[in-house]
């Protein structure tokens, strides 16, 4: 239960502070001409968001706790926390779509893009100062994996007809699965689907375009150099963690036979650790190097990309070649729509859990 | 709101190897970006044997068009001052001092005589004219 609470508190703060992750000049998703950026209305908004879903937060982990007092069942405990955490991105995605119109209707009202004047601006230097890691990162959990499925048909015979696929908090079996051809190797395939995503996308974070702004270039290009250096080795740290978790799983299950050992309880607590930490650590680095612009003294701004994004969440841009793209609101990548390979990401890592279904 | 104050003072910011495209300006995109990198090779801030991003990069991080940044590669190229290379690298083969060939002189003569006939009908002194192109000169050593 405590695990649960924590997971709850996790994603309230994140959700409380969002808007103040992402970059300055785009808020609720809508890009800001950079002369605007410390508009008060801006502000304000941000402020409000905050205070809502905080206080929201807040009250329902008021109520959950004090519910740990009660006789309450764990089952019905978890139940709850679970519809409450819905409940909070429900919230904060309404007001997400809320403050995201009242911005783009202040834009035009005020007439922004009148008072600006649009620059195209880039470093030559940039791309030689960024430090994404390399695919090459991406190709060592792929071979493990590749090997393992490999070891597992060499062992096939010895698996036993029935195996255990689901464990308890206790650590005890509660799920069994029949052997076949494809059920003996679920694990890992499911994680090799992962695995190639991310390699695609390894790919996609270098080619990336990195947006410097016209005002604030330094700072800017810090925040960038920052985001794609951490986002890479955040998402390298989560495929070797779920590596390791799933490969050590799949190994003691399937070849060593041995369905309760008393170290897969211990091992999913440091993946989560290892998770979240990582997580922590990451918005704690870009916050930290997030752009400041105080001294605006001209009416220039970076050419904004608004018009490829669909409620600043979706981006389809033809014109961009590269796959993914800083996401406008929050932290972290996404797909460019418009590039054939984000829907061979999808593919590749549905086809796993589909094949799985169908069983 | 904040008030605005726009100050002229492009060295302050517009240092070292940034481009920076003015959509409002006359001079097509293509052109500027063009121009840009060729005074940054004249500067030597892109020096002989260095690679420029590839086109897409470029084009990606500056936010224009593809097509845009290749149309100005290819301007360079055909001006001998890059390369164009499989694997979409782009040498900077220019910025290096070396013996002209006449024809080469010839064609820089060619490009130079309009501006400076329409500045010397325009009324600019010859005296003028001699320190202003030291004054250029001086700022590519």
């Amino acid at each position: 239960m405590l695990f649960i609470i924590s997971i709850f508190i996790f994603v309230g703060v994140l959700e409380t502070l969002t808007p103040f992750l992402s970059r300055k000049t785009t808020v609720f998703g809508v890009s800001i001409p950079e002369p605007y950026v410390q508009h008060q209305q801006l502000q304000l908004f941000k402020k409000h968001y905050c205070m809502l879903v905080g206080s929201i937060a807040a009250a329902f982990l008021l109520g959950q706790i004090s519910l740990l007092f009660t006789s309450i069942q764990e089952e019905k405990f978890v139940l709850l926390s679970f519809i409450l955490l819905f409940v909070i991105l429900l919230i904060s995605a309404a007001l997400y779509m809320l403050y995201h119109i009242k911005i783009i209707k202040l834009k035009k009202h005020e007439n922004w893009e009148a008072h600006v004047k649009t620059v195209y601006v880039t470093d030559l230097s940039i791309r030689d100062r960024d430090e994404v890691l390399s695919p090459k990162f991406f190709t060592l959990p792929i071979i493990i994996t590749l090997a393992l499925i490999t070891f597992t048909y060499m062992n096939y015979n010895s698996i036993p007809n029935v195996f255990a696929t689901h464990w308890n908090a206790a650590g005890e079996v509660d799920g069994w699965t029949e052997k076949t051809w494809i059920s003996v190797i679920i694990i890992p395939l499911i994680l090799l689907g992962i695995q190639i995503s991310v390699f695609i996308m390894s790919f996609g974070m270098k080619s990336a375009k990195i947006q410097l702004s016209a005002q604030a270039k330094e700072a800017s290009a810090n925040r960038e150099l920052a985001q794609r250096k951490c986002g890479s080795w955040y998402l390298a740290v989560m495929n070797y963690n779920m590596t390791i978790l799933l490969v050590v799983l799949h190994y003691t299950t399937m070849i060593l036979k041995n369905q309760t050992v008393p170290y897969f309880f211990p091992l999913f607590i440091v993946y989560m650790i290892v998770s979240l930490g990582g997580l922590i650590l990451y918005i704690w680095k870009l916050s930290k190097s997030n752009e400041r612009f105080d001294d605006l003294h001209t009416k220039e701004t970076a050419a904004a990309d608004d018009r490829y994004w669909k409620w600043g969440i979706v981006y389809i841009n033809k014109n961009d070649p590269s796959l993914l793209v800083q996401k406008k609101y929050g932290v972290g990548w996404t797909v460019n729509m418009a590039n054939k390979w984000s829907y061979i990401i999808l593919l590749v890592m549905l086809l796993p859990i589909l094949l799985f279904i169908s069983l | 709101m904040t008030d605005f104050c726009l100050v002229i003072n492009d060295t302050d910011w517009r240092d070292k190897v940034n481009i920076h495209l003015d959509p409002s300006s006359e001079l097509q995109l293509y052109k500027q970006l063009a121009n840009q990198l060729i005074e940054l090779i004249a500067k030597g801030e892109l020096k002989n044997g260095e690679t420029l991003p590839s086109v897409r990069s470029m084009a990606a991080d500056l936010g224009i068009n593809v097509s845009t940044v290749s149309k100005s590669y290819h301007e360079l190229e055909e001006k001998g001052l890059i390369e164009l290379k499989p694997k979409a690298k782009a040498l900077i083969i220019g910025g290096q001092k070396k013996e002209l060939k006449e024809t080469e002189v010839e064609k820089v003569e060619n490009a130079l005589k309009p501006i400076m006939a329409e500045a010397f009908a325009r009324g600019l002194e010859k005296d003028q004219m001699t320190n202003l192109f030291h004054r250029i000169l001086k700022q590519w050593k």
